[in-house]
């Protein structure tokens, strides 16, 4: 039977591949890039600000979940479809989820309430998260959010108020490593099997607050001063996110020039990285040169610091501002041919 | 030498086939695998200088294929009840030949873990060791569901030769 089931899988690779026509790897891009628009409009960020608060923090106390029964992934549970009531809830939480195009999660699901619900996400990159919980009913759910595939390491625990408006909760979740996390969802006596729940993880990055007035200023400040100092091809940054910009050059003695301007601290680093075959640059380079600046009112520049560039390779600077710089400090750059 | 790591373009032209078929098998449903998979890369896109550093940036994107696979069989009550209530229309469908048919059916009255295991052995080419890792289970674990998979695949596409055929 061995041999008969390899040749049975072997046939069904064969033909299904022929039937399979691949929507291609430049729909993947337009698909990345309509996301990455939708989520750098503003309007996300208002919409964030409005629900946060709606589940309540349980702290020390959060609802104890039950051990995992094993360290196996759990496979999906089969359950009986669910009724009438139970599919217009799980249609209201799946549509509360929104629109993936305009916020983008990282993983999302939804279905029905139970007493007992657990889900492992096993390829949760390690990142600062939002997890977003809606539940379509009446009743409470506890939410808990535990690191790994096992143990009771908890990242973040609270309470969602079910409704049949739903009113997102939101937690804040760190995940400390590349890996597993698991989300346990436990109903009360009211939401058990009536109330219908979904929930996503966004990445907190994708929430950005617009640069503010003072940033844009004092990044307009030192880009000033660069020029003022001789230095052509300036660009100015602001400061509402730590930033990594490519700057792709031929091979041969450049000049870097930065600086900054306004309150608290911004770390620069430059590195030469290596450009990856589909154009993309390589964020583990070599540094070239790392330098932390108390930025000034008046402004701070550093000028004409030599770095060759290997061919096949690019530049990239990273600056990071402290809390005190975080969108008021502004910055600028430069990389000329020596 | 170093190896240059491979782009994007070649990552997907080399692997979307094969990660859907593994999809499909485990689904059952060609669309919705080829779905899941789409999407699998777009996000390995949007993170594509991490991903393109890892060791084994396939391995990446078939995790989150899996595990997008499982999240919408959680939210879509059971493509197995589906399948079930499905099967015996579906042999009469012109297409896939009567023999997948059959075999993407009896895959389908697998346990999760079972019919996981069988097609990243079977489609996947990934050995015990390989699935063990990736599940988090002993590696007789997996032999144990591999065989028992094996079993009941045997039961449901021979009657006459239901004794598992171990290896």
């Amino acid at each position: 039977m061995t041999e008969n089931l390899e040749k049975l899988f072997a046939d069904l690779r064969t033909e299904a591949l022929q039937e399979i026509l691949p929507p291609g790897a430049d729909e993947a891009r337009r698909t990345v890039r309509r996301r990455q628009g939708a989520a750098a409009s503003a309007g996300a960020v208002v919409a964030v600000t409005a629900i946060a608060g709606a589940i309540a923090f349980s702290g020390g106390s959060a609802p104890v979940a039950p051990q995992p029964s094993s360290s196996e992934l759990v496979p999906p549970r089969l359950s009986p479809g669910p009724d009438t009531v139970q599919s217009l809830r799980m249609a209201v939480a799946t549509k509360a989820l929104g629109d993936p195009e305009k916020l983008p999660h990282v993983m999302a699901t939804s279905g029905v309430v139970t007493s007992d619900y657990e889900n492992h996400v096993n390829d949760m990159p390690a990142d600062d998260y939002k997890l977003f919980v809606y539940c379509a009913g009446q009743g409470t759910v506890d939410v808990v959010v535990k690191a790994g595939n096992y143990g009771d390491t908890k990242l973040a625990a609270g309470t969602v108020t079910c409704a049949e408006t739903p009113v997102p909760g939101q937690l804040s979740v760190r995940q400390p490593v590349d890996g597993y996390l698991r989300v346990f969802l436990h109903g009360d006596k009211e939401a058990a099997g009536k109330a219908a729940f979904s929930f996503k993880f966004v990445r907190a990055a994708e929430f950005k607050d617009p640069p503010s007035g003072a940033s844009t200023a004092n990044a307009k400040l030192a880009a000033q001063l660069l020029d003022d100092a001789g230095i052509s091809g300036v660009n100015e940054v602001t400061t509402e996110s730590n930033k990594t910009l490519d700057e792709p050059r031929d091979a041969g003695d450049y000049l870097a020039s930065f600086g900054c301007a306004g309150p608290g601290t911004v770390s620069f680093i430059i590195r030469s990285a290596k450009t990856l075959r589909d154009g993309t640059v390589a964020t583990d380079g070599q540094t070239e040169k790392a330098v932390s600046y108390k930025c000034t009112t008046a402004g701070k520049i550093t000028k004409n610091v030599p770095m060759a560039l290997p061919a096949g390779s690019a530049f990239t600077i990273t600056a990071e501002a402290d809390a005190a710089a975080r969108n008021r400090a502004g910055w600028a750059y430069s990389f000329r041919a020596a | 030498m170093q190896t240059q790591p491979a782009s994007f373009d070649e990552l997907y032209a080399a692997h979307y086939g094969d990660l859907t078929v593994q999809l499909y098998a485990y689904f059952g449903d060609r669309q919705e695998a080829q779905d899941v998979v789409q999407e699998a890369f777009c996000r390995a896109l949007a993170r594509w200088r991490t991903v393109a550093r890892y060791d084994d940036p396939v391995a990446w994107v078939r995790r989150v294929a899996w595990n997008l696979a499982l999240s919408k069989w959680r939210r879509t009550k059971t493509a197995l009840t589906f399948l079930r209530k499905q099967r015996g229309a579906e042999i009469h469908l012109d297409g896939p030949g009567p023999e997948r048919v059959a075999l993407v059916a009896a895959l389908a009255t697998l346990p999760a873990q079972h019919r996981r295991a069988v097609v990243l052995h079977y489609l996947a080419d990934l050995t015990v060791v390989d699935i063990a890792e990736r599940e988090g289970v002993p590696e007789g674990t997996v032999k144990s569901w591999l065989h028992r998979a094996r079993a009941a695949l045997a039961t449901q596409l021979n009657p006459d030769d239901a004794d598992g055929g171990a290896r």
